[in-house]
């Protein structure tokens, strides 16, 4: 775990020197007239020395010599595969459609999630698509994308 | 005489079939969230928030706050029948609870936290009624140095009191500040850290942000640990409390109640706390203190009664000061500010029918759910059996499809997605998300009111130092900061010098 928070505090000090930098450019201003730069740049200061208060703890913390708390690198993996699926998803929105790129995301979901039976992914998608659908659209009003490929093929 | 004509007018805007309806909406989803583990009322209310777009504010905020309290009267079924918290404030319900349940007692436990939140919350909403008033009136004395040193103290507090670490916390919180700030300066009008994405123009939206850290990222770790659902079979029977169940638990009610009601007002405090803290008193408090854990009705009463009367007190301050006490009055903050409506002490006078209707409607909301809870409980209890690879894929969905709704935006979902790892990786790390989003959403607040009273004083600080609210806020402040400084130092000597044995 120490070395996780090693990264972890590296990271932010060096986050917050990067956002000082850019508030620092808007214009940090005066005290009588504080310019668009000024609160994000105590904000940057104030969460940079704490993370060098964070760091220094850090290394003078015993190691208790045991594997990372928590750190899976197979959960990690697993979840990184799940964020980039939902990305993909929704950049997918434009060329499928909502309701085939939904389709195709649901059936993903409920097949690696839990080894369920196609039978059951395939009833259960559905209905969570035509769920979905309805409460979104017609009772939200959302806009759902139709998707070029649909309008393509139409013509 | 005054209150009076103003709760019946509240009652006039509450009984209004709309509100009526979203009222009893809230309160069902609120049981329905507190039922199921993996999904607390934050993730609720943030995946509803863009449903509330198209409804008045009032009705809006009705809905939100059944959402919120309706989760403290249903997180005790699962405590109670499975030993899992439905969410974090039932925590200190499991101990007696499932206990009382493994002796057959399981329809005393649930019948005695149902209608102990019931008197909790209704003599909670009454020193609501009593108290916010006055003090709104008293917030009108307030300037700009003074709601910046409030802010921060609220920070503060709320970093000391929910983080694993004071530095972590308040690095959370000034990274919510600098999130808060992104987007275009009202003042200047220049932009902040937009890099050139007309999208982040507006600055990052409430609900990406709240969606991503609460949200899916609990959904992430919830898929990491498998959680075993194996209902207690037991008969639920008997949910009407004996004479004897009252006997034992009417000072554990009201002890909770009062413990619950103040720890609710003070920043950071909040039903979680407030169910802890109210476990302890009671188990100090009693003449057989072993008989706790083991299945005592007043460890099922105390924490119950406490969590609600904390989760009606907590708007006290965010109605009367503006000032949210928690994450969950964080998102309502930013709900009124996106319907148009500024909480704090003008709201008495501006929007009345928001303030008295909003109360008026949680009097209404707490028969609701004694309604709701005591004869469905067995309708609970089989939701508690839908497999949850069932439930992932829809909760994922409605996170996805709920922050694309509201400006039909695909970069507001990838802004969530990014929050949702931020979001993941600060659970692994014991890093708060709770003050992040309590600064994102005070954040631009802060920054006009410290630019404000910067302005007023000619760019001295003194400002601060020299009002007496203002003076004792910062002082407030100060002790909890050099409280956690001197802790810390002494653990740190602890470590590196032993005590001999």
């Amino acid at each position: 775990m120490k070395k996780a928070y090693l990264i972890t505090y590296a990271v932010w000090i060096v986050f917050s020197c990067a956002a000082a930098a850019e508030s620092w450019r808007l214009g940090f201003g005066s005290f009588v007239r504080p310019g668009p730069g000024f609160v994000p740049f105590l904000a940057a200061a104030l969460l940079g020395l704490l993370a060098v208060v964070g760091l220094i703890q850090s290394v003078q913390e015993k190691s208790a010599g045991k594997k990372a708390e928590g750190f899976d690198s197979r959960d990690m993996l697993r979840i990184l595969m799940l964020i980039a699926a939902l990305a993909v998803y929704v950049l997918l929105w434009d060329f499928l459609g909502f309701l085939a790129a939904t389709f195709l995301l649901l059936l993903l979901l409920y097949r690696a999630v839990e080894p369920l039976r196609w039978r059951t992914v395939l009833i259960a998608s559905v209905l969570t698509l035509v769920g979905t659908y309805f409460m979104f659209s017609t009772l939200l009003g959302a806009r759902l994308p139709a998707g070029h490929i649909w309008t393509y093929l139409m013509n | 005489m005054d209150l009076f004509n103003e709760l019946i007018r509240g009652f006039g805007v509450a009984l209004l079939p709309a509100n009526l309806f979203y009222c009893f909406l809230g309160c069902l989803i609120g049981t329905l969230v507190g039922v199921l583990p993996g999904l607390g009322p934050t993730a609720a209310m943030s995946l509803l928030l863009p449903a509330t777009y198209h409804i008045a504010p009032v009705t809006a905020i009705i809905m939100l706050a059944g959402i919120y309290y309706g989760a403290m009267y249903g997180g005790s079924t699962t405590s109670i029948l499975v030993n899992i918290p439905g969410e974090a404030a039932s925590v200190m319900t499991c101990v007696d609870g499932y206990q009382m349940a493994r002796q057959g007692r399981a329809g005393a436990a649930l019948g005695i936290s149902a209608f102990g939140s019931f008197i909790a919350g209704t003599l909670g909403l009454v020193g609501m009624t009593v108290m916010a008033p006055p003090l709104a009136t008293f917030a009108l004395k307030f300037g700009p140095p003074e709601y910046f040193s409030l802010m921060c103290m609220g920070m503060v507090v709320l970093s000391f009191l929910t983080g694993a670490s004071m530095i972590r916390s308040l690095m959370m919180a000034c990274f919510g500040v600098i999130v808060g700030t992104v987007g275009m300066d009202t003042v200047s009008g220049s932009t902040r850290f937009t890099f050139g994405v007309t999208e982040l123009m507006d600055g990052v939206g409430l609900v990406p942000l709240v969606m991503g850290l609460f949200g899916i990222s609990e959904i992430l770790l919830n898929l990491e640990q498998k959680i075993d659902r194996d209902i207690f079979k037991t008969k639920v029977k008997g949910l009407l409390p004996t004479t004897q169940d009252w006997i034992q638990a009417k000072w554990a009610i009201l002890r909770g109640t009062v413990i619950g009601f103040i720890l609710g007002i003070l920043p950071g405090g909040g039903a979680v706390l407030s169910s802890f803290v109210a476990y302890a008193v009671e188990k100090r408090c009693s003449k057989h203190p072993e008989r706790f854990g083991a299945g005592a009705i007043e460890g099922v009463a105390a924490p119950e009664s406490a969590n609600n009367a904390a989760a009606q007190s907590a708007f006290i301050p965010l109605l009367t000061l503006g000032l949210p006490a928690n994450v969950v009055m964080a998102l309502l903050l930013g709900a009124l500010i996106l319907h148009g409506v500024t909480p704090g002490p003008l709201l008495l006078t501006k929007n009345p029918d928001i303030f008295w209707g909003v109360i008026a409607s949680m009097y209404i909301g707490n028969v609701m759910l004694l309604v709701l809870n005591l004869p469905l409980i067995g309708l609970w209890v089989q939701l508690l059996k839908i497999p949850y690879p069932f439930m992932m894929p829809m909760i994922l969905l409605f996170c996805v499809l709920g922050s694309y709704s509201i400006a039909n935006s695909t970069t507001d979902v990838l802004l969530m997605l990014l929050f949702d790892l931020i979001g993941y990786l600060m659970k692994k790390l014991k890093f708060d998300a709770p003050p992040l989003v309590l600064a994102f959403v005070l954040g631009p607040l802060v920054e006009y009111y410290f630019k404000s009273a910067l302005m007023f004083s000619r760019g001295s600080f003194a400002v601060f130092f020299t009002r007496p609210i203002s003076l004792v806020c910062l002082i407030v402040t100060a002790i909890i900061l050099a409280s956690s400084i001197v802790s810390t130092l002494h653990k740190r000597s602890l470590q590196l010098f032993p005590k001999e044995p």
